[in-house]
């Protein structure tokens, strides 16, 4: 992939303020992909690049979907204009309340992935411009009891990658402060035409050109965090903003830089062509010598260049800065999700080593690293594996597939898709000779099903493999918070604790999941519903033609007689709609209450839109 | 020598540009007018580019074989059912189009029944013996605008 | 004015580059032939994102195209910015194909015409551009073409089709069995066992796999009252139709029990079948064969053997007569089967990492011990292949041919 080598280079010298030393990284990586290779290789190589640079010019030349043009009045954005807004800074503040972390190892490090508990509903909350955060690790509490809190202000808490979180130690939990800096006060520099020029904050900002729909301008990098640049129509309009750019180089410089490189490249192959190297050695010299040199490698104008397009004619250009700002702080406490055993996978360079609990390895085997079943099974794309301890390797397993489970059994079905599950344990050894057609594990349960000629049999599994008939149940349903909804053979359905004991009998048809800690049930089949709590008691009467689940402990429900009414949990009527029919939209545990008549409600009752007249 | 070769050229030039031997595809043209309740649909658009024919049912789409009275005709599609055959038949909406079949659907069938009861849309109803053709238009200011859905044409089973 | 035209010519004549017909390019080969000759012709192609030829003398059968782009198995062809020949493209491969597989309103373009051929697929795809409709096409409009080159195997199992023959007449016999308040069971033809009835009141059983040649058959079963409910009456009823003509009934029988006793129920009749097989006719008697078992297991470890090594050669030895006489017997011919045939076992090759086989199984012995079909007592199939996330399984009817002492598949 030449081409993404000559693209990488020619991007990072073009980015702003990039250190002496990563570029001579750069450059040397750059020269070590001729390693081993012959000079005619060296010669093909070149000439690709040269092709391959010469297309990218013509690229590049388009690289905005923007140009310079008049923007007719019709067709101009507009955005508002910026100023504080706290409220968001509340928010920002309080979505920490059910972090969680997985850890994992690799390279004698650990690794920490950030998330949320719900992650269904839940995610980080984007920054508005101006504002900045900085989450700073405190404490880490290793599950052996130690915590530590020297030099770890610098580990990162990232909610996509997985960030480098020091020694190879398990842990419980972190704790984590969140500073959030937000301008309190705002200054601005307004810059035009008539005014290009403006100094501000020890450094200074032009206005180089101002054309129809597109602003060039320069800020010294003395200047930090401007929050905002908005620009603004002739009337005085925010316009909304189409395209930008920011560069270490000024726009045009990019070509010439372009051109030169392509003319040195053009040199070297002249000289191969000429056979001026004699060796592949003396040609990366050659490079290396001569690229160090490269002028622009460097970026030392000191200057932030930024090119911005708009939805409409400019006429000023409005920069604000934080005057003041605030911090605000708050500390939260991350918990571990994962899971740790006596041997722990860590990903190497070659090979993959595993670890106990106390992070000190154990041996190593070969393999690029396995996707975790449980602390002694893994797969990758081609063979499921066992842990062998004794053996200090992985052992393949030839087998259709394998199914973990939180309670240490695995299922196995042996040669293919309809195969009976056979349960073995940690040690690979087979705990019983029963065998399932279907596994399930369910609320920490492990149910199975064998399915028979006359009728279907449900078992709980416990670790030794030793199964519990539950009689009288065909088969269960979902499962939440700690409840399972079962079902016998005539469609009765009840619940059942995570014990395994039945706390609410299979008399109910109709039944739902419970929120609010009530459910939906119906006595008879099409029948009036009514509401249980998870003792199976009666709380709100088999009285309701119709009814929604709670949210929020509200909901939804209709008598025989009259309209919709919103209820509370213990029944106590809220809202009276004069309406039969409704529709009910949820998003993010939220809900809006839609009538007939034109009424809507939210989740707390409230009304937000009137009747239609 | 030199001024033979130009002329060769001249002639080759002008011999590619007038195109070479083609397929004939006026004379594939099927002209929708002369299906009948009876026609066997499969052997009657046997031949042209696959479409999902039965002897019976089935569409054809590529317009550059369906006419109707002259008119290009977008797509057609036959259904047949036990109360006889049905067609429906997707046109251009062109103005000249819209009076060309009024003027050939009349003179072929006699005056049609004209609904106007919505604003903006007329219906025109052409019924014999034999069969009935529905067409429907939007209009504009008064004016034709487009073919508000299919022509349709039914097969009247004696 | 001479003057002009001449100079114009003479230009046109000195800078006359080398012209490449892309309708000449009907394989990966002739890909490859031309792309050599435009290299040495020192074309450019420019091979930054996709391989891309520009202008530089493309046409196809003297209609000038704009680009090509090309790949291992393929290429594609859009018309010019100066002469959009969509029409003209259009023509050319009709006359070339005949009329293609005509599609409409295909997001992004307009109209698409495709050709599907053993070794070569075409789809021309059509944009307006200032034509009005395909009916009135204008002189812009914009055309891609796209030509590829299905993958060729030489193995004959992905070739069959060029053995099999293509009738016009394609009768398909079908026994329909209908029945109330009884069972049914060993439903025969002509000493080949089809299967037992199921709780449906109706099923019908298809003929053709062990139907060898025209003439005379018959079918036989085993029927017996429910004796449940003796006011509803128990029947049974069979008939032998052909799919290609259903309204006319072949032969038909029917019975109504008037006691609870079996009752055998045989139904001949004719048929009239284009091909004709050998099948397992001139077979061995298996009956008193005392290796049997060990033939049987034998066989299966001789396919298991071949999947695991990934034998083109040995799978295509095990499985051409029968899969040829399944072929032909429901007038499955086309190309396009063959080679997804043998891309299936490609796959199953590739995924392929172990084979049990059943030990524990039962014969059933056909037409007078000829034709026997092994059923595993415990397990589900005879053989099956294992991979990760990924097994088939496989039963055979087998035989065992006149001169050899091994068994072979022929079903």
């Amino acid at each position: 992939m030449r081409i993404l080598i000559i693209v990488s280079i020619f991007f990072i010298f073009l980015s702003c303020s990039e250190t002496q030393n990563s570029m001579n990284d750069e450059v040397n990586d750059f020269i070590s992909e001729f390693d081993g290779k012959s000079l005619d290789e060296i010669k093909d190589e070149v000439d690709k690049n040269i092709k391959s640079f010469e297309s990218f010019v013509n690229f590049f030349e388009g690289v905005f979907s923007n140009e310079i043009k008049k923007i007719a009045k019709e067709d101009e954005k507009f955005e508002a204009a910026f100023k504080i807004d706290t409220t968001n800074v509340v928010r920002l503040l309080k979505q920490f309340d059910n972090i969680v972390f997985e850890q994992s190892f690799a390279n004698y490090e650990s690794e920490l992935i950030f998330g949320f508990k719900d992650e269904e509903y839940q995610r980080l909350l984007s920054l508005d411009s101006g504002l900045n955060q900085r989450f700073i690790p405190q404490k880490i509490y290793y599950s052996n009891g130690d915590i530590c809190i020297d030099s770890i202000s610098d580990y990162e808490v990232d909610f996509s990658f997985k960030e480098e979180w020091g020694q190879t130690l398990p842990m419980d939990s972190v704790a984590v402060n969140y500073e959030l800096h937000y301008p309190s006060t705002l200054d601005s520099v307004t810059l035009s035409l008539d005014n290009p020029i403006a100094d501000y904050g020890g450094g200074e900002i032009e206005l180089v050109k101002v054309k129809d729909n597109y602003i060039y301008l320069t800020i010294s990098d003395t200047i930090s965090g401007v929050s905002k640049i908005q620009g603004l129509n002739k009337e005085g309009k925010v316009l909304g903003k189409s395209g930008s750019s920011s560069n270490g180089q000024a726009p045009g410089e990019s070509e010439k830089i372009i051109n030169e490189l392509l003319s040195y490249l053009k040199k070297l192959q002249k000289k191969l062509n000429n056979g001026v190297f004699k060796t592949s050695e003396e040609f990366q010299k050659y490079l290396a010598k001569d690229l160090k040199n490269f002028d622009y490698f460097n970026d030392n104008d000191g200057i932030y260049h930024k090119e911005i397009f708009y939805y409409g004619n400019v006429k000023e250009v409005k920069l604000y800065f934080a005057k003041n700002s605030k911090k605000k702080q708050t500390q939260f406490k991350a918990v571990s999700t994962s899971v740790f055993g006596d041997y722990n996978q860590m990903p190497l360079e070659e090979g993959v080593a595993f670890i106990n609990k106390e992070g000190k390895e154990q041996f190593k085997v070969t393999g690029e690293g396995f996707y975790t079943l449980n602390s002694r099974f893994y797969e990758d794309d081609d063979f499921y594996y066992h842990l062998n301890i004794e053996e200090k390797r992985m052992d393949t397993l030839l087998v259709f597939h394998i199914q973990a489970f939180n309670n240490g059994l695995v299922g196995v079905q042996p040669e293919q898709e309809f195969d009976d599950y056979s349960l073995f344990n940690l040690e690979n050894e087979q705990v019983t000779t029963n065998k399932y057609d279907v596994l399930n594990e369910k609320e920490g349960l492990l149910f199975g099903d064998r399915f028979g000629e006359t009728n279907d049999e449900l078992f709980i599994i416990n670790e030794l493999g030793e199964e519990t008939l539950l009689k009288g149940i065909a088969k269960f349903k979902e499962a939440k918070d700690g409840m399972i909804m079962i079902e016998n053979n005539s469609g009765l359905r009840g619940y059942m604790n995570n014990k395994g004991k039945i706390v609410i009998p299979m008399s109910y048809y109709g039944v739902e999941e419970f929120s609010d800690g009530l459910s939906i049930v119906q006595k008879t089949s099409g029948g009036n519903y009514g509401f249980i709590d998870k003792t199976g008691k009666v709380v709100l009467p088999f009285i309701y033609e119709s009814a929604y689940n709670f949210v929020k402990e509200i909901t939804a429900v209709k008598l025989k007689e009259g309209g919709y009414k919103l209820i509370n949990t213990r029944g106590k009527v809220l809202v009276e709609v004069e309406s039969s029919s409704i529709g009910v939209s949820e998003n993010f545990g939220e809900r809006v209450y839609s009538f007939g008549n034109g009424e809507k409600y939210d989740t707390y009752g409230n009304l937000i839109e009137a009747k239609e007249e | 020598m030199i001024r033979l070769k130009l002329f060769l050229i001249l002639i080759l030039l002008l011999a590619s540009t007038l195109g070479y031997a083609q397929i004939d595809y006026k004379a594939l043209v099927r002209n929708l007018e002369d299906v009948t309740k009876d026609t066997n649909l499969k052997e009657y658009f046997e031949g042209l580019s696959s479409s999902s024919m039965n002897k019976s049912e089935g569409e054809f789409k590529d317009e550059r074989f369906l006419r109707l009275y002259g008119v290009i005709v977008d797509d057609v599609e036959f259904e047949s059912s036990w109360s006889g055959r049905y067609i429906n038949i997707r046109l251009f909406n062109e103005e000249v189009d819209y009076k060309v079949l009024k003027e050939k659907f009349t003179s072929h069938l006699g005056t049609p029944v004209i609904n106007d009861r919505y604003e903006d849309e007329l219906e025109y109803t052409w019924s014999t013996q034999e069969k009935q053709i529905s067409m429907y238009i939007n209009l504009k200011d008064g004016k034709f605008l487009e073919f508000k859905e299919s022509l349709y044409i039914k097969f009247l089973e004696e | 004015m001479k003057i002009i035209i001449i100079l114009i010519l003479a230009v046109s004549l000195v800078s006359c580059s080398k012209e490449y017909d892309l309708s000449k390019v009907v394989s990966p080969e002739n890909l490859t032939a031309l792309l050599i000759e435009m290299k040495e012709d020192k074309v450019k192609i420019d091979s930054s994102y996709v391989n891309e030829i520009e202008g530089q003398g493309l046409h196809y059968k003297g209609i000038s195209v704009g680009k090509m782009t090309f790949s291992d198995n393929g290429l594609t062809i859009t018309t010019d910015t100066l002469n959009y020949s969509a029409k003209k493209l259009l023509e050319e491969l009709e006359k070339e194909n005949g009329f293609g597989l005509f599609e409409e309103d295909e997001y992004p373009s307009d109209f698409s015409f495709s050709w599907a051929n053993e070794k070569k697929n075409t789809k021309l795809e059509i944009n307006l551009v200032d034509g009005k409709n395909l009916a009135k096409l204008g002189a812009k409009d914009y055309a891609k073409l796209e030509i590829n080159y299905p993958k060729q195997y030489d193995i004959p199992l992905a070739n069959m089709h060029q053995k099999l023959t293509e009738f016009n007449s394609k009768p398909e016999y079908e026994l329909h069995i209908t029945k109330q308040n009884c069972i049914y069971y060993d439903v025969f033809l002509d000493g080949v066992n089809l299967g037992n009835g199921t709780y449906s009141d109706t099923k019908k059983f298809n003929l053709n796999l062990f139907l060898l040649n025209s003439g005379k058959h018959e079918v036989k079963i085993k029927a017996i009252p429910n004796g449940s409910n003796s006011t509803v009456p128990s029947y049974i009823k069979m008939l032998v139709i052909n799919k290609e003509d259903e309204d006319n009934i072949i032969a038909q029988k029917e019975f109504t029990f008037k006691n609870n006793q079996e009752q055998q129920l045989n139904l001949p009749f004719n048929c009239n079948i284009p091909y004709e097989l050998e099948g397992w006719k001139k077979g061995k008697d298996l009956r008193k064969d005392s290796l049997i078992k060990k033939k049987i297991t034998s066989l299966y470890e001789k396919v298991g053997r071949a999947v695991l090594a990934q034998d083109e050669q040995a799978i295509n030895d095990l499985f051409y007569t029968a899969d040829f006489e399944t072929r032909q017997s429901t007038y499955d011919t086309g190309y396009s089967n063959s080679s997804d045939y043998w891309e299936t076992w490609l796959k199953i090759f590739k995924s392929t990492f172990k084979y049990t086989i059943a030990q524990d199984f039962t014969i059933e012995y056909n037409s007078e011990g000829r034709l026997i079909y092994a059923s595993p007592k415990e397990k589900l199939n005879m053989l099956v292949v294992t991979g990760k996330g990924f097994s088939d399984s496989f039963d055979f009817y087998l035989y065992q041919p006149k001169n050899s002492n091994e068994l072979k598949i022929i079903r």
